[in-house]
C-alpha cells in the first residue's frame, strides 16, 4: 500500500528528469563499528564480523577497494540462557568463529552476544529465542515478466521464469523467515565439435536480494515468496536451484524491513523520512549510544527443485547482429570462462 | 419670511440648467432712465445665467443712481445697491445673488448650513437625538453591482479618528455622537465611497461600492489610501484580495488560492506539489482553514498542486497568525479565513474559464430579487489528453480526476435578520497504470443565522458539518486485492454575540461545540480470491467545547487592545478497550499494565485549558503603528505524518489516552509604516513560538490501517522563530510587494527510551524549515485592457535525510542515517509571468471575457524536488536529484463573465 504514492512519484518523474548529484554531503568524522552477527542451526554458518562504516566519499566501484578496517583483537562470546557460553576466536582480521567448528544452536534456546572491543568498549545484544524451523512446501517456475520502472524512468521487459516458494503455513504462532538462494545451471558451447569438452555448470548466487516474509498462521492463505527471476538463456539445458529458509525473530524481521524500504526510497516528500536503523545491539554502559548490526540467531530448512526451460531456441553464433547485443547466449562463449563456471559435472546434476 | 429665504435658498439648491459663472465684469446696456432695480435685474438675468432673489415689496418701487453709465457692469450694479438702499447682496454659488435687508449675518449663515444640512445624509431624527447621549450608526456595505455584502470594508470618520471593519455580513456599527461627520467606506478592489453624514440619533446607513472607474487617460489613483494597515490589529498583507490572486500568474491555467498564500512572509512548503502551507513553522495541519467558518481537512486538488478552492467562488482570503482573535481555535499555527461570496441579488449572472486542463462554471442570481440570492459553481479536470501525452506507457495509462462543487444561499429575511447557507465538496482520484485506484473527497457545509437584537448587540448560530475520506481500491482479481478507507468528521454548533455598549469597547462572545469522529482505517479483501484480513480500527473521536470572550478596547486615541480568553474543554472517545502501559518502559503489548475494557464508543480522557490572547496596537502617528501580541493555541486532533511532505493518506488522530493535545504560545512584535498617503506600506514583524506536545511516530511506523500504531505514537516539543517583512505598493500602474522573512523551525523528540527518540533526542531542523525566503509579486496594468504580472520567488532548500555513510552487509549497501534533516537541497528560485488581456470595454455587453497566457517556471530553474540514491551490489550508493517541472510550463486559459 505504500507503493501507492511510490506510484504518484513517478507520474510527477514523468514530467521531470533525474541527473547525478554532485553536491558535498556531510561526511561522518568518525566511522561507525559496524557488527555482523549470526548463529544457525548448520554447521559452520555462525560468524561475528566487525568492521566499519565506510564514508560516502570514500565509496568505490570495487568494494574491495574500499577503506573498510576489519576490527582485530576484540573478545567475542555468545552466551546461552542455559548457563553454556560460546568463545569466538578470531580466524581472519575482524572475522570471529565459535571455537567449536560445529557449533549449532537449536529452536527454542536463547542466546546473546557479548562483544569487549581493545578498548574496553562493551557491546551486547538482548536475549533471542531461536525461532522455530519454517519450511519450504514446494518450489516452483511460473513464466514472469521483469518489468522494470527505473528512477531514470526508462521501462524495460525481459521474458522469463521466476522461482516461487510456498512456505509451509503449519507453524504454532506468527513466524518470519528470510529466503537465500543457490543456483546451477548448465551452459553448452557449440564452438567445437567435440561439445562435451565445453560442457559447463555455473553457480551463482546472489545476497543482495531481501527475500522476507512472514506466516500468519490465523491469516488466509500464504502468497508463495517470489525468489530469482531466471533468464531463459540459464535454463535452457537445466537449472537447479536451492533455496534455503531461515526463520528469524520479529526484531530482525522488522530491522530488513526498514532496510528493504529505506533502500528503495527515492527521497520525495512523500517517502517516510529516513532514519537510523537500530538492530538489536546496545552498549550497556551508554544505552543512547547508535550501534549498527544485527545479532541473529536462525534455524532454517531448505528445498531444491530442477528446472528446464520448455522452449527450445537455436540462435546462430555466427549471426553478425549478436555482435551488437549486449547479452551474447552463452552457448557462443567458451564457457569455461564464465564467473562460477567449472565443466565437473556437480553430483546432483541428472545424467 | 425665514422660511421664505429657506425656501429661496432650496430653490438656490435645487435649481439646474446654469452653467455659466457669475463674473462681476458682466454687463447690460441700460437707458439712463431704466434705473428702476427690477428692471436692472431683469435686464442681468436676461442677459447672463444669473439668478437674482428678492422680496418683491423690497425693489418694485426703488431706484439706483447710475450716474448715466449705460454700460453697468454687474459688480457696479451690486455695489451701488448696497450703497444706495438698505439692502446687501449674498453671493451663492457663482450665479445666484440673493437681494436681502432686516438678516443678520448669523441667521444667513444658519440659515446656509441648513441649506448644507440638506445635503447631507441624515441620520435618525432630532426626537430620539434627545434621548440619547451618543448615538448608534450602524448599516450594511455591499457590492453595488451585486447586492453582496462586503465582508470586512473599512468603515471611518476622520474627525472623530474612528473606525471599525464590517462583520461577514457585511454589517457595521459605530458608537459616535451626534453631529455631522464625514464618513468613509473603502474594500479593497472597489472605489472608496464618502458620506457627509448628519447624525441627529441612533440610525442606519447602507452604502454601496462599486468598482474602480478607470480612465483611459490616467491609471493612477490618487488619494490618501486605506490606512487600515495602521489602524488595524491584522496586518493587511494577511488579507489576500481575490483579485490580486486572479492576477498573479497561474499554474496549468489556474490561479491558486493555496499557492498565493506561499507568497506571503512566513508561508512555506515542504516542496513543488506537497500539499498545504507551513506557516511560522507549524506543521500544515496545525492551519485551520475555514470554508464560510467550517473547517475543511485536505483543501488540495492534484496531490497539492492545485488549491481544493474555486476561485471565482471566494470573496475574500484572511491569514491570521499572530493575536489570533479568540472566537477562533482547535489548530495551533494559523487560521486561513476563506469567505464564499454571495450570489447576485439584483440578477442573474454567471462565470467561467477554460484552461489546458480544467474548466469550471459559476452561476449566480436573484431567488427573490433584493432579498435572497444563489450561487452555484462547479471545476473539473480533463486530464486524460494531458496524460496520454506523455511518453512513458505507464502514465499513459493512468487517469487521474478530480472535482469541486460548492453552492451558497443567503439573503436578508429583514432589517435584523439574515440567512445563508453554503456548501463544499470536492473530489479526487488517480489510478497508475490502471493499476489501483486511490483518492479522497471533501464535503463541507454550514447555514448560519445572524439577527440584530438592537443597536448594540448583535447574535449569530451557525450549524456546520465537514467530512474527509481517503480511499484506495485494487483491482479484484488478485490474492492482495483490498479496499481501504480513512477519515476524519466533524458536526458543530456555534453560537456568537456581539455587544458594543459604547464608544471604547466591542465585545464578541461564544459558545462552540464541534464533535470529532476519526474513522482511524478499515481494509477489507476485494473480490472471492483476496487472501487480505478484514481489520477495522476502533473509533476515535472526542467533543470540544469552546466559550470565548473578546473585547476590542480603545483604551486611547492611540492605543487599541484586543484582549481575549478561549476556554477549551475536550472530551476525548474511544471504542474497545483503552490501555494503560507502564511508565518506565517503551509502550508495547508488553508493557501494558492495566486494560480498560470498555463497551462502545465511550468518554476516556479529559483535557481542559485557558487559551488566552493579547494583542496591542499603538498608533505613533497616523502613519506609524507599532504592534505587539500574544496567543496560546491548543489543538486536540493532530495528524500523524511519516513523510517529509503530508499525504492524503497520513491519519488523523485525537488527544486521548495515547497523545497530549498540542499547546502552541506565540509572542510577536511588529511596526507598519505608510509612506506617500499610504500608497507605499512597511510591515515587519518577529515572533518567537514554543510548540507543546507535537504528535509524531516512531521512525519507521508504518501508518494505513495499522493496528500497533497506539504503541508508536510520540509526543515532543518544537520552537520556531523569525523575522518578516513585507513591502507593499499599492497605488499606480504597478503594483505588488517585495517581501522576506528569516525564520527557523526546530523539533525536539527525546525520550529515556531510545526507541521514543527521533534524531537521537536531539534538537532538528523541520522539514519545512527554510531560513531565507523572499518573494516578489509585481502587477503592471499598462492598459485597462491587458496586465502583465509576474512573482519571482526564492528560499534555501528544504531540509533532507542522506546518509552519513553505509557498510556492506550480505552484498548489500546498507546507507547509514544519523540525524534527521542534516542536509539541504540547493535553494529554491522561480520566475512566472502571465499576461492578461481582456475584451473589449463596452459598457453595455453580454459577456466580460479574458484570456492568460502564462509560463511557470520561465527560466526553466531545475529546483531539486527530491535526492536519494541508488544502491547495487557492486557499485557504491549514488546519489541523483530529481527536478520536478524542471523547465519553462506555459499554460493558456479564457475566462468569461455574464
Amino acid at each position: 500500500m505504500r507503493q501507492l504514492w511510490i506510484k504518484f512519484i513517478l507520474v510527477l518523474i514523468g514530467f521531470s528528469c533525474v541527473e547525478r548529484f554532485e553536491g558535498e554531503f556531510p561526511v561522518s568524522q568518525d566511522q561507525f563499528l559496524v557488527v555482523d552477527a549470526q548463529i544457525t542451526d548448520v554447521v559452520g554458518d555462525s560468524y561475528v564480523v566487525l568492521t566499519t562504516s565506510i564514508r560516502l566519499n570514500e565509496a568505490r566501484e570495487n568494494p574491495d577497494e574500499e577503506n573498510v578496517t576489519l576490527l582485530s583483537g576484540a573478545e567475542v562470546k555468545v552466551e546461552s540462557q542455559g548457563g553454556s557460553t560460546i568463545p569466538f576466536f578470531e580466524m581472519s582480521l575482524g572475522r570471529y568463529l565459535p571455537e567449536n567448528p560445529d557449533f549449532i544452536v537449536l529452536p527454542g534456546q536463547t542466546y546473546r552476544l557479548l562483544i569487549t572491543l581493545p578498548n574496553g568498549r562493551k557491546i551486547e545484544s538482548p536475549w533471542e529465542m531461536v525461532p522455530e524451523k519454517v519450511f519450504i512446501e514446494s518450489l516452483s517456475f511460473r513464466p514472469d515478466t521483469l518489468r522494470n520502472i527505473t528512477q531514470f524512468n526508462t521501462v524495460s521487459n525481459v521474458v522469463g521464469s521466476r522461482v516461487l516458494a510456498q512456505m509451509d503455513k503449519n507453524v504454532n504462532k506468527e513466524a518470519f523467515f528470510q529466503l537465500r538462494w543457490n543456483a546451477t545451471y548448465e551452459a553448452i558451447a557449440f564452438l567445437t565439435d567435440d561439445p562435451e569438452l565445453l560442457r559447463c555448470w555455473i553457480n551463482e548466487s546472489r545476497t543482495d536480494e531481501l527475500i522476507i516474509g512472514a506466516i500468519n498462521p490465523s491469516g488466509f492463505a500464504v502468497e508463495p515468496s517470489k525468489v530469482q527471476f531466471v533468464t531463459p538463456i540459464k535454463s535452457l539445458h537445466g537449472y537447479y536451484t536451492e533455496v534455503r529458509a531461515y526463520a528469524i525473530t520479529a526484531t530482525i524481521h522488522q530491522y530488513w524491513i526498514q532496510v528493504k524500504e529505506q533502500l528503495e526510497a527515492r527521497g520525495n516528500i512523500f517517502d517516510p523520512i529516513p532514519f537510523p536503523i537500530r538492530g538489536n545491539l546496545f552498549n550497556p554502559n551508554d544505552d543512547r549510544e547508535f550501534i549498527i548490526g544485527t545479532f541473529r540467531v536462525m534455524s532454517s530448512s531448505s528445498n531444491s527443485f530442477f528446472y528446464q526451460y520448455p522452449i527450445q531456441t537455436y540462435i546462430d553464433c555466427n549471426d553478425p547482429a549478436l555482435a551488437e547485443q549486449e547479452n551474447i547466449p552463452l552457448h557462443c562463449y567458451d564457457c569455461r570462462e564464465y564467473p562460477g563456471a567449472t565443466n565437473v559435472k556437480p553430483a546432483f546434476w541428472p545424467n | 419670511m425665514r422660511k421664505l429665504v429657506l425656501f429661496l435658498l432650496v430653490l438656490l439648491y435645487f435649481s439646474n440648467g446654469i452653467n455659466a459663472q457669475h463674473h462681476p465684469e458682466q454687463r447690460v446696456q441700460v437707458s439712463p432712465e431704466s434705473t428702476s432695480i427690477k428692471q436692472l435685474v431683469e435686464s442681468f438675468e436676461e442677459k447672463h445665467p444669473l439668478r437674482f432673489f428678492y422680496f418683491e415689496d423690497w425693489i418694485s418701487n426703488t431706484s439706483i443712481n447710475i450716474s448715466g453709465n449705460t454700460n453697468l457692469q454687474l459688480g457696479d450694479f451690486l455695489k451701488l445697491i448696497q450703497e444706495q438702499t438698505p439692502m446687501k447682496v449674498l453671493l451663492y454659488n457663482e450665479f445666484y445673488i440673493i437681494l436681502y435687508r432686516d438678516l443678520n449675518e448669523e441667521i444667513i449663515a444658519a440659515r446656509l448650513q441648513e441649506v448644507e444640512d440638506m445635503k447631507r445624509v441624515k441620520v435618525g431624527t432630532v426626537e430620539r437625538g434627545q434621548n440619547e447621549s451618543t448615538s448608534i450608526l450602524r448599516g450594511v456595505i455591499r457590492d453595488g453591482k451585486t447586492g453582496e455584502p462586503l465582508p470586512g470594508a473599512s468603515i471611518r470618520i476622520g474627525e472623530l479618528n474612528k473606525g471599525t471593519t464590517s462583520n461577514p455580513n457585511g454589517y457595521y456599527q459605530l458608537e459616535i455622537p451626534k453631529g455631522r461627520y464625514e464618513l468613509r467606506v473603502s474594500f479593497v478592489g472597489l472605489s472608496e465611497e464618502s458620506r457627509q453624514l448628519l447624525v441627529l440619533s441612533s440610525g442606519s446607513l447602507d452604502v454601496d461600492l462599486f468598482e474602480k472607474t478607470i480612465l483611459l487617460s490616467d491609471l493612477t489613483f490618487s488619494g490618501r489610501r486605506d490606512d487600515a494597515n495602521i489602524t488595524s490589529f491584522e496586518k493587511p498583507s494577511d488579507i489576500l484580495n481575490i483579485k490580486t490572486i486572479q492576477k498573479m500568474p497561474p499554474l496549468l491555467g489556474e490561479v491558486d488560492l493555496v499557492r498565493s498564500v506561499l507568497f506571503l512572509p512566513g508561508v512555506s512548503t515542504a516542496g513543488e506539489g506537497a500539499t498545504g502551507f507551513n506557516v511560522r513553522g507549524g506543521n500544515v495541519d496545525q492551519n485551520l482553514v475555514l470554508y464560510d467558518g467550517v473547517q475543511v481537512f485536505n483543501p488540495a486538488h492534484l496531490f497539492g498542486f492545485m488549491s481544493g478552492f474555486n476561485p471565482e467562488s471566494i470573496e475574500s482570503v484572511q491569514l491570521y497568525r499572530s493575536g489570533i482573535p479568540a472566537r477562533f481555535g482547535g489548530r495551533g499555527s494559523s487560521v486561513l479565513d476563506v469567505q464564499t461570496r454571495n450570489g447576485n441579488r439584483k440578477k442573474f449572472g454567471g462565470n467561467g474559464g477554460i484552461g489546458l486542463v480544467t474548466s469550471k462554471l459559476n452561476l449566480e442570481g436573484p431567488i427573490i430579487k433584493d432579498k435572497l440570492s444563489f450561487l452555484v459553481g462547479g471545476r473539473s479536470i480533463y486530464s486524460n489528453w494531458f496524460l496520454r501525452s506523455v511518453p512513458n506507457v505507464a502514465i499513459r495509462n493512468s487517469e487521474a480526476f478530480f472535482y469541486d462543487l460548492n453552492a451558497k444561499v443567503s439573503g436578508l429575511i429583514n432589517d435584523k435578520n439574515a440567512i445563508e447557507a453554503s456548501f463544499y465538496h470536492s473530489y479526487d482520484d488517480f489510478a497508475f497504470s490502471a493499476d489501483t485506484l486511490f483518492g479522497y473527497s471533501n464535503s463541507a457545509g454550514q447555514a448560519r443565522w445572524t439577527h440584530l437584537l438592537n443597536d448594540k448587540v448583535s447574535l449569530g448560530s451557525q450549524i456546520s458539518f465537514s467530512n474527509y475520506r481517503y480511499f484506495a481500491n485494487t483491482p479484484e482479481a488478485n490474492l492482495d486485492a483490498f479496499a481501504l478507507e480513512n477519515g476524519i468528521s466533524t458536526t458543530g454548533l456555534h453560537l456568537y454575540a456581539t455587544w458594543t455598549p459604547n464608544l471604547f469597547h466591542n465585545v464578541d462572545a461564544g459558545i462552540h461545540l464541534i464533535n470529532y469522529r476519526i474513522q482511524q482505517g478499515n481494509i477489507k479483501p476485494l473480490g472471492d480470491i483476496s487472501s487480505i484480513e478484514n481489520v477495522d480500527l476502533p473509533m476515535q473521536g472526542g467533543l470540544e467545547t469552546s466559550i470565548y470572550i473578546q473585547d476590542e478596547w480603545n483604551a486611547h486615541p492611540k492605543l487599541k487592545v484586543l484582549a481575549g480568553m478561549r476556554l477549551n474543554h475536550y472530551q476525548a472517545f474511544n471504542a474497545g478497550p483503552v490501555y494503560t502501559f507502564d511508565p518506565d518502559r517503551p509502550r508495547s503489548i508488553a508493557s501494558i499494565i492495566d486494560a480498560n475494557t470498555q463497551e462502545g464508543f465511550k468518554p476516556s480522557t479529559d483535557f481542559i485549558g485557558l487559551e488566552p490572547r493579547l494583542s496591542l496596537n499603538y498608533i505613533v502617528n497616523p502613519d506609524i503603528a507599532l504592534r505587539a501580541s500574544y496567543h496560546r493555541m491548543r489543538q486536540n486532533v493532530q495528524l500523524i505524518s511519516n513523510t517529509t511532505a503530508i499525504t492524503p493518506q497520513d491519519i488523523w488522530q485525537s488527544a486521548g489516552p495515547y497523545l497530549k493535545p498540542l499547546i502552541v504560545d506565540q509572542l510577536a512584535l511588529g511596526i507598519s509604516k505608510n509612506m506617500r498617503d499610504n500608497s507605499y506600506e512597511f510591515s515587519g514583524e518577529m515572533y518567537y513560538r514554543d510548540m507543546q506536545q507535537l504528535a509524531d511516530v516512531r521512525d519507521g511506523t508504518p501508518l494505513l490501517v495499522n493496528e500497533d500504531l497506539i504503541y508508536n505514537l510520540l509526543n515532543g516539543n518544537g520552537r520556531a522563530y523569525g523575522i518578516e517583512m513585507i513591502a507593499k505598493k499599492q497605488a499606480g500602474k504597478l503594483t505588488g510587494w517585495i517581501s522576506y522573512t528569516y525564520s527557523r523551525s526546530l523539533r525536539t523528540f527525546d525520550s529515556p527510551f531510545q526507541v521514543d527518540q527521533i534524531s537521537f533526542g536531539r534538537e532538528f531542523a523541520s522539514n519545512f524549515d527554510k531560513p531565507h525566503d523572499a518573494n516578489v509579486v509585481a502587477i503592471w496594468q499598462f492598459t485597462r485592457r491587458m496586465n502583465l504580472s509576474g512573482n519571482f520567488t526564492y528560499s534555501t532548500g528544504r531540509p533532507v535525510t542522506v546518509p552519513e555513510a553505509f557498510f556492506r552487509q550480505g552484498g548489500i549497501a546498507i546507507p547509514i542515517f544519523t540525524e534527521r534533516n542534516n542536509f539541504r537541497l540547493p535553494d529554491y528560485h522561480r520566475l512566472d509571468i502571465s499576461f492578461t488581456i481582456k475584451g473589449d470595454l463596452k459598457k453595455k455587453k453580454n459577456i466580460d471575457s479574458s484570456w492568460t497566457l502564462a509560463v511557470y517556471n520561465l527560466y526553466g530553474r531545475k529546483n531539486p524536488y527530491s535526492l536519494f540514491f541508488v544502491n547495487s551490489i557492486s557499485a557504491p550508493p549514488v546519489p541523483y536529484v530529481v527536478y520536478i517541472l524542471g523547465r519553462p510550463f506555459p499554460s493558456i486559459s479564457y475566462n468569461f463573465t455574464f
